[in-house]
C-alpha cells in the first residue's frame, strides 16, 4: 500500500519540476485547504450523527 | 419551506465563493530574475520569468529599473520574448540617483497586453563608491501615461503567495465566521443568565461548539498554508500561538460542562465561563498580535489587512464567503441545540 502511494506521488513529482504542492503557482495548497475544511465538516457531522444514534438507542429501550 | 431560505442561501454563498475563488485569475506578475547583483559599468544579460502573461514580439513591451525614490532607468534591448519570459541586455549605469533611499532596485515591466507589473527589490546596486547625481540623463522621472494600464480583472499577484492568496477566501473566512458564531454564543449565554431558560444554555453550547470547530479548521488550514509560504507549519508566530491559547480556553468550556451533574448549576457556571472566554479571545486575537512583530499581515499596529493584500475584486468573494460560512455553521448549531432540547425533554420524562 505504501509502495503504491509512493509511486503515485512519484508520478506527480515527475509531472512537475518542483514538489506537487509548489507546482503551478502553489494552487494545490488552496485545494488542500478546501479539503481540510470539507473533512472537518464531515467529522463534525459524524460526531453529531453518533450523538443522535445514542439517543435513539436509549429511547427505544 | 419559507423558513429554510437562509439554509439554501448558505450553500449558494459557499458554492459562489469556491467557484469565483478559483475562477478569477491572478494578475500578471514577475516571478524571478536570473541575476540580482548589479555592478556599475558592467554589461550583462538578464533573463526574466513572469506569471500569467502573454508577451510576444509584436506586443509593445517596456522595461525599467526603478529606485525607491521613483527614478527610472529605461532598458531598450529586449530580446527572445516568449509567453512568460524575456531577456534584456543591460549596461549598468555608473551613477545612482538616490542619495537617501536604499540601493535596491525594482524591476518594472509594462506590456500593452498585460498591464504593468513590478518585482520589488529585484536587484542590489553594488558599489563601494556610488556617484550620487540625478543630473545624468540615464535616470529619468516617468511622465504620466507611460505605463500601460491594467487590462483585465484579476486578484493581486504577491511573489511569495502566488495562487495561495486565494486562501483568504477559505482560511481567513474561517476565523471571521468563528468570531461571529462565538458572538452569537455569547449573546445566548447572557440571555441565559438573565432568564435562566435552559433553551438558551443549549443554544449557547451548540454555537460555542461550532465556533470551536471553525477555530480548529482555521488553525489546521493555516498550518498547511504556512508550510508552503513561511517554510514550516508552526513557526511560533504570535498570532498562531495566541489563537491556539484561545482555542484551549474554549475547549476548557466543554471540559467544565462535562464536570457538572446538576443541569441548572452546569448552565449557570458555563454561561459565566463563556463570557470570560470571549473576553479572553478579544485581546488574544486582536490586541497582543498587533503589539508584536508577526508573520501575519497587520502586525505592529497596522489594520488587519488591506491595500495590496485585499483588493476590491477579492472583497466580492471574501465577504459573501464569511456570510455563507456563518449561516452554514448556524444551521449545524441549530441541529445540535434541537437535539439537546429533545434529549433533556426525554430525561425529564424519565423522571
Amino acid at each position: 500500500m505504501k509502495m503504491k502511494l509512493n509511486s503515485l506521488l512519484g508520478i506527480f513529482l515527475v509531472a512537475s519540476d518542483q514538489d506537487f504542492f509548489r507546482s503551478t503557482g502553489k494552487i494545490y495548497v488552496v485545494v488542500g485547504v478546501l479539503s481540510i475544511i470539507f473533512l472537518g465538516i464531515g467529522i463534525y457531522l459524524f460526531f453529531i450523527d453518533r450523538k443522535i444514534s445514542k439517543l435513539e438507542k436509549t429511547v427505544q429501550k | 419551506m419559507k423558513k429554510y431560505w437562509w439554509k439554501f442561501l448558505s450553500l449558494i454563498l459557499i458554492l459562489y465563493s469556491i467557484v469565483f475563488g478559483f475562477l478569477v485569475p491572478l494578475n500578471p506578475g514577475i516571478t524571478s530574475v536570473s541575476n540580482s547583483l548589479l555592478l556599475p559599468g558592467e554589461k550583462m544579460v538578464i533573463d526574466v520569468k513572469t506569471y500569467n502573461t502573454n508577451f510576444s514580439e509584436s506586443i509593445p513591451l517596456k522595461v525599467w529599473l526603478k529606485t525607491s525614490q521613483n527614478y527610472f532607468f529605461p532598458v531598450d534591448s529586449i530580446f527572445s520574448i516568449g509567453d512568460r519570459n524575456f531577456s534584456f541586455f543591460l549596461v549598468i549605469p555608473e551613477n545612482f540617483p538616490d542619495s537617501l533611499g536604499s540601493k535596491f532596485l525594482s524591476l518594472v515591466v509594462s506590456s500593452q497586453e498585460d498591464g504593468t507589473m513590478v518585482l520589488p527589490d529585484a536587484f542590489l546596486f553594488k558599489s563601494e563608491k556610488v556617484l550620487f547625481s540625478s543630473s545624468s540623463s540615464s535616470w529619468v522621472e516617468l511622465k504620466s501615461g507611460e505605463l500601460f494600464p491594467k487590462t483585465r480583472m484579476g486578484i493581486p499577484f504577491r511573489n511569495l503567495l502566488l495562487e495561495t492568496i486565494r486562501n483568504l477566501y477559505f482560511h481567513v473566512s474561517m476565523w471571521f465566521s468563528m468570531i461571529i458564531i462565538l458572538i452569537i454564543a455569547l449573546v445566548y449565554s447572557l440571555k441565559y443568565l438573565k432568564t435562566t431558560n435552559p433553551l438558551y444554555d443549549h443554544k449557547a453550547s451548540a454555537f460555542t461548539l461550532s465556533g470551536l470547530v471553525l477555530g480548529i479548521l482555521g488553525l489546521t488550514t493555516g498550518a498547511l498554508w504556512a508550510n508552503y509560504t513561511w517554510g514550516e507549519p508552526w513557526s511560533g508566530d504570535v498570532k498562531q500561538n495566541m489563537s491556539a491559547v484561545a482555542l484551549l480556553i474554549y475547549a476548557a468550556y466543554f471540559v467544565l460542562r462535562g464536570s457538572f451533574d446538576a443541569p441548572d448549576k452546569k448552565a449557570r457556571v458555563s454561561a459565566s465561563f463563556n463570557i470570560f472566554a470571549f473576553f479572553c479571545l478579544i485581546p488574544l486575537l486582536f490586541v497582543i498580535p498587533r503589539l508584536q512583530s508577526s508573520l501575519h499581515p497587520g502586525s505592529g499596529g497596522n489594520p488587519g489587512f488591506g491595500g495590496e493584500d485585499l483588493d476590491n475584486t477579492m472583497r466580492w468573494v471574501f465577504y459573501p464567503a464569511i456570510i455563507g460560512w456563518v449561516l452554514f455553521f448556524s444551521w449545524i448549531s441549530n441541529i445540535i441545540w434541537r437535539y439537546s432540547r429533545i434529549y433533556h425533554h426525554y430525561l425529564d420524562l424519565e423522571k
